[in-house]
């Protein structure tokens, strides 16, 4: 599910794993054509229904990100909210956070 | 090393499908737990890492040829270790070319973390081919 509201992209990850055959990447660009990509200003994954991910998931985020910073030159923010432990622990490890704010909770 | 002390936990083929390689996974989390081994990872650690080794193959290895296979062998050393050999069918590779994945190039570079991620909770050693990856993970028990 994605909504834009004031440059702001709200995408619900529906799936409990992320593991590089969801085609987040896929489905973001495809429904994204339909706003203008340069209003784009940030960018919010809530991954309240999220169990898993691994590397190739970890992937699909960063094939997002690159797409989006090459879009909208640089200017799109990029943030994780309600990440579980574990998912934050891997984020952690990978240094995810210098690319993306990640939040355990909604805010 | 007197040889009652090493045994042969589990060997399993699977071909290179994301359904068997799920299957896999579950056999070889459930082999190690089985054990209830002292080991340092918790359970999402040593699933990850599992499935680290087992996507690679598949992936990097086998380039997901569903008639390739994927071996995978657990050996359990009393009171010293377990380890977890992953073999693919693939030309193998050159572990010491692997992308720094943290660098400041590297960070948008969407591949390349999953040996990282495997090397920040154990040592990981390859055969010669470079086709088989040995994972230890240390025991007390």
């Amino acid at each position: 599910m994605i909504e834009i509201n004031e440059g702001i992209l709200n995408v619900v990850v529906n799936e409990k794993r992320i593991e590089g055959s969801n085609h987040i990447f896929e489905h973001l660009v495809e429904e994204s054509k339909i706003s203008d990509k340069d209003k784009v200003k940030k960018i919010i994954f809530d991954f309240a229904n999220v169990e898993y991910i691994n590397s190739l998931g970890i992937a699909e985020f960063i094939s997002i990100i690159r797409y989006y910073t090459n879009v909208t030159n640089a200017v799109a923010k990029y943030k994780f909210i309600n990440v579980n432990k574990d998912i934050r622990k891997l984020f952690s490890l990978v240094e995810l956070g210098h690319l993306v704010e990640i939040s355990e909770s909604s805010g | 090393m007197p040889l009652e002390k090493q045994k042969m936990l589990i060997k399993e083929s699977v071909y290179s499908t994301n359904t068997d390689r799920l299957r896999l996974l579950d056999i070889a989390i459930e082999t190690i737990l089985k054990e209830r081994l002292d080991i340092s990872l918790d359970r999402f650690e040593l699933y990850l890492i599992l499935d680290e080794a087992i996507t690679n193959a598949m992936d990097h290895g086998n380039r997901w040829d569903k008639s390739k296979k994927v071996i995978l062998k657990i050996e359990k050393v009393e009171k010293e270790s377990v380890k977890i050999y992953i073999k693919d069918e693939g030309i193998g590779f050159n572990p010491k070319i692997l992308p720094d994945v943290l660098n400041n190039n590297g960070k948008l570079n969407p591949r390349g973390r999953g040996i990282y991620i495997i090397r920040k909770f154990c040592p990981i050693e390859w055969n010669v081919v470079g086709n088989e990856v040995c994972i230890t993970l240390e025991t007390k028990n």
